[in-house]
């Protein structure tokens, strides 16, 4: 390549970072409104902006962050709720209801309800329905509470979703916190929500209400009837939620919709008292599982399955109720540092600049205009990250940023190690070109085996493992795979290229000859 | 330094270290478990609509009350800003909002009574719907991920030492699994018997990171030690001097590898706020246990290996060498 095709290609190349940088990193304003100043003027004031690809990503409960612009949206964090069991309101809730009554109604209303003081939280219980009439929850009472935990346990862990918490609260409630990059996190608090018998009811009406019971027939459990609930999705990647029958189960469906090729007919499943979970039109007799497809996404799918699916295997009459839903706001909260606020994400920004600049003055002081090379290699793996990042999407959390951090440093070394084969080869005086083939050659084995090695772990854990190590797995693979391309391709590449535009290739790459004592 | 230092030695020392470690760790893991940041308190302060667009900046004045109470009674505490009240119908903000403290458990319940009252109190004066209360929370552990996990890094680092193993010899393969397993064994115990604060995700991914950190670290004692032995002068040396010239050799990379990420952890750790402070700063635990094992236990653990498959290699060498001969004649 020539001195005028290589300046094309690096000018060209440079642009494209450029661009890249910008897209994924700087906002900056579209649209600007004139605003009235105190003293009559008016000045532009920028209303819209333009959100890097960064301010996209989808950020975990303890990255969150606002996008810029008006009326901008709050990105990452998570949803909380509180579940608690029948008869038992938080004391914001027992104020507000007693503050809304008068005279005797108010007093009927106090003396309703006594204060959970055993465990120093502000609950307050509904004496006949956890109290048996006194003052203290009756060992029945406390036993549900486990009941209703573990059901939700299981629930949720079926979620498999990263940075969901779940707390018990004073001892009887319990907290849900959910990732907001979760589609379908409000649905599953609330179906979750959801204990009680399973129904499966048949009507010829599409209302719930007029539709008659079909099993459990004779208080028999329902697990005699349904075997399981499972989501799933056929290779036209259809989704859907199957209910198997036992053979009884079967024989009892068919029986009750054997009328349904003359009558169109609807089957509904609940979970709970009136609690509709699954409602679908039969239009011939049931002979085999159901399968149930439609609106179901892979999330939906997997939450109705469990709802129905957990309440046929542990089955009580135990009633929940929904407390407020609150989006939480970055988890791990916020830094003042005298007057000024810092958010989680600005202090990680901070952290990475330093970090970046540490790593560039390295490569500026060690290979001189070489270290153009590694900066170039390195943004466009890093733009690239970003891109992915935002696209998959793998939300930015602790486990990410650790990643970025092990892959930035797999990448810088690997340039440092190709830097310094290259540096040996001409210092025994070959030629710049052929010191960078052969530098290449020598240390292509190390890092194909240093990365093909931390790729196979990185994409077993993905495929493997659940929950935060499973992003961890996924960020690290796409880290592990970017940074051995661009060490191995684009990083020679770029070498290559910008070499070409300097007079004295090893004054670019800043190497030296050895000095050899000649004989007189 | 390099004088003193003689890798490739004392094996029973590091195994025995290793050992009194792991069993250390797993006779408290077994009696307590891990330290998980399991129980806590959190003040709740719910307040409407009213306040946030009420004259005055009243939430600011809020904040700033709850903040000064906390502080006037001694309470060090995380702040997860404001929290707003959406709608389960519409996932829509319904102009409640709330602002929550986070405590350690140990915070006693008198102090946070005085707290809620002196704030319930005061913030009269800056609207009436302002609720406080606070409550006591214990995080339940989900056992999925973490078998999962372990699952999924058992077989990872099986598989990829089986790599190790068609690349650069069995005995590399065996000396590599024992550094993993050392590594994520020995930073599980180190996290065990230090009682250090970790959240319910954080073991599983200590031992991902150290299972990272130990393939990388042996990776490049191999890559070394293939590239040294082939050096004649190396032939005349014993196994063990072999092996501990060349971990010696390997110093400079490894460092050049080791510092950054170093740099990395504490920078991470010191600048950000507590969640990610803690999980950055404790992750130079198996960075430091790798390290360990990959200059110190791992070569010792791969000399007498190298002893026992050099035998194996010669012995086969000379056996289709002869085979060889004996066909050309």
């Amino acid at each position: 390549m020539g001195k005028i095709k290589s300046a094309i290609v690096f000018s060209l190349i440079t642009v494209i970072i450029a661009v890249l940088c910008f897209v994924c990193f700087v906002p900056f304003p579209v649209g600007w409104v004139e605003e009235a100043k105190e003293d009559g003027t008016s000045e532009s004031v920028p209303f819209q902006f333009f959100n890097p690809i960064i301010n996209w990503t989808e950020k975990s409960a303890d990255l969150g962050g606002y996008q810029y612009g008006d009326g901008a949206d709050y990105l990452g964090g998570s949803f909380s709720i509180v579940y608690y069991p029948d008869g038992v309101i938080s004391e914001q809730e027992f104020i507000e209801n007693r503050d809304a009554k008068e005279g005797e109604e108010q007093t009927e209303y106090v003396e309703k309800y006594t204060p959970y003081k055993d465990v120093n939280g502000r609950l307050y219980l509904e004496k006949d329905t956890v109290c048996d009439g006194g003052e203290t929850p009756t060992e029945e009472f406390l036993s549900s509470c486990e009941v209703r935990l573990e059901t939700l346990k299981k629930r949720f862990e079926g979620l498999h979703a990263e940075n969901l918490q779940l707390e018990v609260c004073d001892n009887i409630c319990v907290r849900v916190s959910l990732p907001a990059s979760m589609t379908e996190s409000v649905a599953a608090v609330i179906y979750y929500s959801y204990l009680g018998q399973v129904k499966l009811l048949y009507g010829t009406s599409s209302d719930a209400a007029s539709a008659s019971q079909i099993l459990p027939v004779n208080e028999n459990p329902m697990s005699d009837y349904i075997k399981g609930v499972s989501s799933h999705s056929n290779a036209a990647g259809n989704i859907y939620v199957q209910v198997s029958f036992t053979d009884v189960g079967r024989e009892v469906v068919g029986n009750a919709t054997s009328g349904a090729s003359e009558t169109t007919g609807y089957l509904f499943l609940q979970v709970g008292e009136g609690n509709t979970v699954i409602n679908l039109s039969v239009s011939e007799r049931v002979n085999d599982d159901l399968y149930i497809s439609g609106s179901y996404t892979s999330e939906t799918a997997n939450i109705v399955a469990t709802v129905i699916d957990t309440a046929i295997k542990n089955p009580n009459s135990y009633g929940m109720n929904l407390g407020n839903l609150y989006r939480t706001r970055a988890n791990f909260g916020v830094l003042t540092l005298g007057g000024l606020t810092l958010e989680t994400i600005t202090l990680v920004y901070i952290a990475f600049g330093i970090l970046f600049a540490a790593m560039l003055v390295f490569f500026f002081v060690r290979y001189r205009r070489l270290g153009f090379v590694h900066l170039y290699t390195y943004l466009t793996f890093l733009t690239l990250m970003v891109i992915i990042f935002w696209a998959i999407p793998i939300p930015i959390g602790v486990g990410t940023l650790a990643v970025l951090g092990i892959a930035s440093v797999l990448l810088s070394v690997s340039n440092a190690i190709a830097f310094e084969y290259a540096r040996k080869e001409y210092a025994v005086g070959k030629t710049i070109d052929s010191s960078v083939k052969t530098g290449y050659k020598r240390c292509f084995w190390h890092i194909f085996d240093l990365h093909i090695v931390l790729l196979i772990v990185s994409l077993l854990v993905y495929l493997i493992g659940i929950g935060e190590l499973s992003v961890f797995g996924l960020a690290l693979t796409f880290g592990v795979a970017l940074s051995g391309i661009g060490t191995l391709a684009l990083n020679r590449f770029l070498w290559y290229v910008m070499m070409r535009l300097s007079k004295d290739a090893g004054k670019f790459c800043h190497y030296k000859r050895e000095e050899v004592e000649e004989d007189d | 330094m390099t004088k003193r230092f003689h890798p490739g030695k004392g094996l029973w020392i590091w195994v025995c270290v290793s050992a009194v470690l792991i069993i250390a760790g797993i006779v408290l893991g077994c009696l307590f478990g891990f330290n998980y940041t399991a129980d806590h308190k959190a003040l709740e302060v719910t307040y409407d609509t009213s306040i946030v667009a009420g004259a005055d900046d009243q939430e600011t004045k809020l904040v700033e009350l709850v903040e000064a109470t906390l502080d006037k009674n001694g309470l060090s505490y995380e702040k997860t800003g404001r929290n707003d009240e959406m709608e389960t119908n519409y996932v829509s903000e319904n102009g409640n909002y709330m602002l929550r403290y986070v405590f350690d458990a140990s915070v006693s319940d008198e102090v946070l009574d005085k707290v809620c009252e002196s704030i319930e109190t005061q913030s009269k004066t800056i609207g009436d719907d302002i609720g406080v209360s606070y409550h006591v929370y214990h995080s339940e552990r989900f056992y999925e991920a973490s078998w999962r996990g372990a699952v999924a890094l058992a077989v990872a680092a099986i598989v990829a030492l089986v790599y190790v193993g068609f690349r650069f010899g069995w005995d590399s393969a065996l000396a590599g699994l024992v550094a993993c397993v050392n590594d994520t064994c020995v930073s599980l115990a180190i996290i065990v018997l230090t009682r250090i604060p970790v959240a319910a995700y954080a073991p599983v991914l200590y031992v991902g990171i150290a299972l990272v950190f130990s393939a990388i670290l042996w990776l490049i004692q191999c890559m070394k030690m293939r590239e040294n032995f082939k050096d004649p002068s190396y032939a005349a040396l014993s196994p063990e001097e072999a092996v501990g010239s060349s971990v010696r050799k390997s110093l400079p990379l490894a460092l050049g590898v080791i510092i950054p990420l170093v740099w990395v952890f504490v920078l991470f750790g010191v600048i950000a706020t507590s969640g990610l402070r803690f999980f950055m700063i404790f992750a130079l635990i198996p960075l430091a246990v790798s390290v360990y094992s990959s200059f110190l236990l791992a070569p010792a653990v791969y000399v007498p290996l190298k002893s026992k498959f050099d035998r194996i290699r010669s012995r086969r060498k000379r056996y289709f060498g002869k085979k060889k001969a004996e066909a050309q004649e």
